[in-house]
């Protein structure tokens, strides 16, 4: 075996085309935007020339903006958890998550820690 | 207000093209308001169009004067490593191989995943079933379809085991490609594996040196006609695995696959062979072919990439943000070795030095775990002021941890940001909605 995949499952842009520009009259316009607060930015790459999507990439579609549904959910409960406000959100001194690091994946700590989302 | 350091302006025609690799975004400017832009972040005077400063702020090109992006970076690696809402096993269901590359860095000890390695997975995935939120499978090797007993079973528990707990699951796979017929793909496709790297190496002349079967025969051939299939029920990427001596066979291998009238229907990238030393008994020990240096290998890219796009295939983009980039380093992933022995590194697989536990055990891992879970590129100066922090976070954490491989630990942006955040912008531009 030899290295990673191409696309990992946390990054949708891997193998984006460029998608069309929004341009205003001044020339001023995104290549790729920007996630708004409360936003994520899916771009799709598709065959040149197709005009429409398949069944099977509509349901595709959907199955993955599920899955950021549900993942957007968590990074939302996480900015609400209790104990992560105790080290007034610096990740890295705070003492759950410092203290998680040096045990296992399966971390009391920090189940207890995101449990409190 | 003060400029990012994390951004990459390039100029072409009339106008000013500004990629930030924290927000991922690219933001067209005309060249007029990139010199008024310019002007004013030098000077901190002259007068800017309002709406391109916004747009500059929302891209977070354009920051407060306060603004502390390396530790918003470190937060982000952070919440990365730590996301316990997502659990991902990358799953060995045969050490063994039918190929034998000669600069394969596995040292293999053929062995398939069995019926109590099968239950202790399970086991595990149960545990983490209450907390999840998704769950993420990477099949590999060894050949991953040597063992396909076991990886259809495994599947078939798991999406069983992910429905009745309402928790989102993916399938990938990382396969040789030569035992992807029909059948396969079927089964894969109904076991929800949505994508597929197959690699090819060249046409068959260097392929067929370079990936040959364990007792010497070609694999090209038997490889196309499985790729025929493969991508109607499969995303399929391949992987050109370069250096010195097979870079002239990336057209040749493009002119091919245009030929089989597999354009549109795959992708295709370029990967870095490195000469791994472990001080196993891997192949790659003794691979003597001239590997690419990193910066070399980036400039190959860069080829490599502008001749697939000539042929029709899709170009691949600029990279996103990142945030702790590979299960090496994120707390809730684990590599599980055929015969159930833990790693956390891709690379690892194979070398009884690396295993960090076992899985019938998972919970009670040995004290090579913490120098993945410590490992912080934020510690590293050259990572701390390169442009690409926020796309890699440090890259290849096994390759950072060896002085023999420090050097390969980067990603190609570090060496062509330019040339890449150019290359989008010109296909952009010449894209048939523009």
């Amino acid at each position: 075996m030899q290295g990673e995949p191409a696309q990992s499952p946390g990054n949708p842009q891997a193998q984006q085309q460029p998608p069309q520009r929004q341009q205003t009259p001044k020339g001023l316009g995104w290549l790729l935007e920007p996630a708004a607060a409360g936003e994520i930015g899916v771009y799709i790459s598709g065959v040149e020339g197709a005009k429409e999507f398949t069944p099977e990439m509509r349901q595709r579609l959907e199955e993955l903006m599920q899955r950021l549904q549900q993942e957007m959910q968590a990074v939302v409960s996480a900015r609400k958890c209790g104990a992560l406000g105790i080290c007034g959100g610096n990740h890295q001194t705070c003492p759950f998550l410092s203290e998680c690091t040096t045990n296992t994946v399966d971390c009391p700590q920090l189940t207890k820690c995101t449990g409190n989302t | 207000m003060k400029e990012s350091r994390y951004n990459v302006w390039v100029e072409r025609g009339d106008a000013a093209y500004v990629f930030n690799g924290v927000s991922g975004a690219l933001l067209r400017v005309a060249k007029t308001d990139y010199d008024a832009v310019r002007r004013y972040l030098a000077e901190g005077r002259g007068s800017c169009e309002p709406e391109v400063l916004a747009h500059l702020a929302a891209g977070l090109m354009l920051i407060p004067d306060d603004a502390d992006e390396l530790a918003f970076l470190g937060r982000r690696y952070a919440a990365g490593r730590h996301d316990l809402s997502r659990f991902a096993l990358t799953i060995v269901t045969s050490l063994g191989c039918n190929f034998d590359c000669p600069y394969c860095f596995e040292e293999k000890h053929p062995s398939i995943l069995d019926d109590e390695v099968q239950r202790l997975v399970l086991q595990v995935l149960d545990d983490q079933l209450t907390r999840i939120r998704s769950f993420g499978v990477t099949w590999y090797g060894g050949e991953p379809l040597i063992g396909k007993k076991a990886l259809l079973a495994l599947s078939d528990a798991f999406i069983d085991r992910c429905k009745a707990a309402e928790v989102a699951y993916n399938a990938q796979i990382i396969t040789n490609g030569y035992l992807l017929d029909e059948k396969t793909c079927v089964e894969l496709r109904d076991r929800q594996v949505t994508q597929a790297q197959v690699t090819l190496d060249g046409p068959p002349e260097t392929h067929n040196q370079m990936r040959p079967l364990a007792n010497g025969k070609e694999t090209f051939s038997r490889i196309i006609t499985n790729l025929h299939h493969a991508v109607k029920y499969l995303q399929i990427s391949i992987r050109m695995n370069l250096d010195m001596q097979n870079f002239a066979s990336v057209e040749p291998l493009l002119q091919i696959l245009a030929d089989e009238g597999l354009v549109g229907k795959l992708s295709i990238y370029p990967g870095h062979i490195i000469g791994i030393n472990t001080g196993a008994s891997s192949p790659s020990t003794t691979y003597r072919r001239r590997c690419f240096t990193n910066p070399a290998f980036a400039q190959a890219e860069l080829q490599f990439s502008e001749l697939a796009a000539n042929y029709g295939f899709p170009r691949r983009s600029l990279p996103a943000p990142s945030g702790a980039p590979c299960t090496a380093v994120r707390a809730n992933e684990l590599v599980v070795g055929s015969k159930g022995e833990l790693y956390k590194c891709w690379e690892s697989v194979g070398n009884q030095l690396e295993t960090i536990g076992h899985i019938r055990d998972y919970q009670n891992l040995n004290g090579r775990l913490h120098k993945w879970l410590k490992y912080d590129p934020f510690a590293d100066t050259e990572c701390r002021s390169c442009v690409a922090l926020p796309v890699c976070m440090g890259g290849c954490a096994q390759h950072a941890m060896d002085p023999l491989q420090h050097e390969n630990r980067c990603g190609t942006f570090r060496h062509t940001y330019r040339e890449q955040v150019l290359a989008f912008v010109e296909a952009a531009d010449s894209s048939p909605a523009n």
